[in-house]
């Protein structure tokens, strides 16, 4: 198996078309590979889809996994005993949850790749960090799910970590001016999940400039906008409110599953468009899986070298978005960049279209 | 002694509310349904084919006069209040226990989806509507539609003062029902989950009309595509009697064509469908091989040393196949599940006497590719207008 220390001295965001795909797709199609040895159930399917593993692989060849999977199967290409770490996550549609299962090696790999790719944001010193959620390890029962897994990873980069939400789940005024009050001459961290962003400094807070001041305040958010879907927000609006009420001019969206937790997409600076990065890519395809050119909206398709204890480097997502372009992004980073529309949606009709 | 009108009342809120009994098929059950039909005609069901396929049915005299059946030797009267406890994943199925229980004579509480399903308010608001009419006061008053979410108190109590309980839907539920008591001289109907598949004798199909082939598969797209391959009857397995690698291709070859044609896939639908096939590669012992036309069809050989089948579901288009020589070859599959099985090219004699030549457990409809889905009075085995109704002999 490869090594991802290989890959990982230089930016993620600085590979052309030609050199990525060369790396990505030789490291993947070794992973693959790993993957059909050591998982009797991956094997299983790729075996009785017929879909032979070749030399000379396209990405778009591989078998994917639906995502829903995860939560049919334990799936796992390592011993059980080796497993340190069980990340569930319920998404938001199921009842039933998602079970990943992480060696040492996976887990350790994850943050590495994690801190490479947020250097692009926050630089290579750790900075201040306020995280708009509360403390979850000030919850009982630790379990891990996978909203606990994000907070606790992502926290790792940064430092004197100030969680402003009580126990109560409101804003701790005091706790947030007594940081702003340390913090807010030089750079520091702005961390949470898109809607609680939206909910706890945005919709119905008394937290307005000037009184705290964000302005050397860098945001990041992820984990998806159905949460916002009433209030018909998308991004571009997000940013400008943002820019307006607390004057926060670094706002960086970010998409990720919990299946390929690491290689996360990020925003570039202010171009509004999720990128790959050298441990990740994607694809679009259509209600026939058929891939789509760059802007059709289809179904999004994932891969990761990341994934090594359990076989989720291709993934089958629920989401809808689109590719924009590739390398030629206004903000400078290199690789595909896309957009993503949200889940798809049950249509109404069922069946067919007529009846005799 | 229970009091059954305050126990009405809590249930209906409505004071009025008594059980009435009628005759089976008189007079104001069947123009109810006729008004029914004809005011649901009026909605805008265009997007949705079980409530057009309900509307038509509602006008179908083997539904409406089958009354002919019975026999003139007895009178028959509905059995009293029943109660119809429906499956909160299908949305029609509701209005036609309903209907049973309306057309056997009966006042009905019947407990409706929990789920919400556009096709279910239709329903209902269109009943409403036909029961604000002047003539439907005592219908009004003896039927009730109810909504809950598995509270097991309020059916005990609807359960204790019932004349016959109707139950659709999985083991779990109707064993979990089951646990709650029901009046001594009450009676209980079971509908339980079930399985069905095709027989298509490739020797009675001629490979030069293709007219014929173009109609088996239409006919064949609509049992298994219109409620997406999940109702009871829709087949998962196709029987190939008469091996003929040619036919069968093009058998799949046509219905692929209608599907494309008339099969609404969406991303949804496609992803759930491909999740449930990786499922069953996993799952199944018997894989052997695939086909896929596209999204549209998925087609599974599984091995030789096939047994039970009951579990080799399908879901939107999804199906396995296997040749056999004759159809004395099916008795092994045919188990308590089985439920209805459609066919190609066989004789009603010869499947009579397939039938009571092996004393099966299972099967209860073997009907032509093309009316699998079609619902009547005969269901699982039971005349239900018979069933919920009694028998008074006079002589």
């Amino acid at each position: 198996m490869y090594n991802i220390d290989d890959i990982i001295k230089s930016n993620p965001f600085s590979y052309k078309k030609s050199n990525k795909k060369k790396i990505f797709n030789k490291y993947f199609s070794e992973l693959d590979k790993y993957h059909y040895k050591n998982c009797k159930d991956y094997r299983k399917v790729v075996d009785n889809l017929g879909t032979k593993i070749k030399k000379d692989d396209k990405l778009k060849d591989f078998t994917m996994i639906p995502i829903n999977l995860f939560k049919i199967f334990d799936l796992l290409s390592v011993d059980k005993g080796k497993i340190v770490k069980k990340v569930f996550s319920s998404g938001t549609s199921g009842q039933n949850l998602s079970k990943i299962f992480l060696d040492r090696i996976n887990s350790k790999n994850q943050m590495k790749v994690l801190s490479k790719i947020l250097e692009n944001i926050f630089g290579k010193e750790r900075l201040p960090m306020i995280i708009v959620d509360k403390d979850p390890r000030h919850n009982a029962k630790l379990d891990f799910n996978a909203k606990t897994a994000a907070i606790l990873g992502f926290s790792l980069f940064g430092k004197n970590h100030c969680y402003i939400l009580n126990n109560k789940e409101n804003v701790d005024i005091n706790l947030l001016k007594n940081f702003l009050k340390k913090y807010d001459s030089k750079k520091f961290i702005i961390f949470g999940f898109t809607g609680q962003i939206f909910k706890y400094l945005l919709k119905k807070s008394n937290i307005k400039y000037p009184s705290f001041n964000f302005k050397n305040g860098i945001l990041l958010h992820g984990g998806g906008w159905k949460k916002l879907e009433k209030f018909k927000i998308n991004n571009i609006e997000f940013k400008k409110k943002l820019n307006k009420k607390l004057k926060i001019r670094k706002v960086y969206n970010y998409y990720g599953l919990v299946e390929q937790t690491g290689s996360i997409f990020i925003e570039g600076k202010n171009c509004g468009y999720l990128h790959t990065s050298i441990f990740s890519d994607l694809l679009i395809r259509d209600k026939n899986f058929k891939v789509l050119k760059n802007n059709e909206k289809g179904l999004i398709q994932l891969f990761s070298l990341l994934p090594t204890s359990y076989p989720g480097h291709n993934i089958l997502t629920e989401d809808i978005g689109e590719i924009k372009g590739e390398d030629d992004c206004k903000c400078g980073l290199k690789g595909k960049y896309f957009l993503v529309h949200g889940r798809i949606k049950r249509s109404e009709v069922r069946g067919c279209s007529d009846v005799r | 002694m229970l009091d059954k009108k305050k126990i009405l009342y809590k249930i209906t809120e409505n004071k009025n509310f008594s059980i009435k009994i009628f005759e089976p098929y008189n007079n104001k059950s069947v123009q109810f349904i006729k008004d029914f039909s004809n005011e649901l005609k009026k909605k805008n069901i265009k997007k949705y084919p079980d409530l057009i396929y309900l509307m038509f049915w509602c006008t179908n005299k083997k539904i409406l006069e089958a009354k002919k059946n019975f026999s003139e030797n007895y009178i028959r009267l509905g059995r009293g209040l029943i109660f119809h406890i429906c499956p909160s994943n299908v949305p029609t199925n509701f209005v036609y226990s309903f209907f049973f229980g309306l057309l056997s004579g009966n006042s009905n509480i019947v407990k409706i989806p929990s789920k919400s399903f556009t096709e279910k308010d239709i329903i209902l608001n269109t009943i409403n509507d036909v029961l604000k009419k002047k003539k439907y006061l005592s219908l009004k008053n003896s039927n009730f539609f109810i909504e809950y979410n598995q509270n097991i108190e309020t059916t005990k109590t609807i359960s204790s003062i019932c004349d016959a309980r109707v139950i659709w839907g999985g083991d779990n539920t109707i064993n979990t029902v089951r646990e709650t008591w029901i009046p001594e001289r009450s009676i209980e109907l079971t509908f339980s989950d079930r399985y069905s598949f095709s027989v298509i004798n490739l020797n009675k199909l001629d490979r030069n009309n293709l007219d014929e082939i173009k109609k088996l598969t239409k006919n064949f797209f609509y049992d298994s595509y219109m409620m997406n391959q999940s109702a009871c009857n829709s087949p998962h397995f196709i029987f190939w009697i008469g091996r003929n690698e040619r036919l069968k291709k093009s058998f799949w070859f046509e219905l692929n064509k209608i599907v494309n044609k008339k099969f609404i896939l969406d991303e949804k639908i496609a992803v759930d469908k491909y999740t449930h096939l990786i499922q069953n590669t996993i799952n199944q012992k018997n894989f052997n091989k695939l086909k896929m036309f596209k999204n549209n069809i998925y087609i599974i050989d599984p091995n030789k040393n096939l047994k039970n089948i009951e579990n080799m579901r399908g879901k939107s288009g999804t199906f396995f196949q296997k040749n056999i020589i004759n159809l004395d070859e099916l008795k092994k599959y045919i188990t308590k599940k089985c439920q209805t099985i459609t066919y190609y090219g066989l004789e009603k004699n010869e499947i009579k006497s397939f039938i009571l030549k092996n004393n099966l457990f299972g099967v209860d409809r073997v009907v032509p590719i093309g009316q699998g889905l079609e619902i009547g009075s005969i269901w699982d085995g039971y005349d239900i207008i018979k069933s919920l109704s009694r028998i008074i002999h006079v002589e």
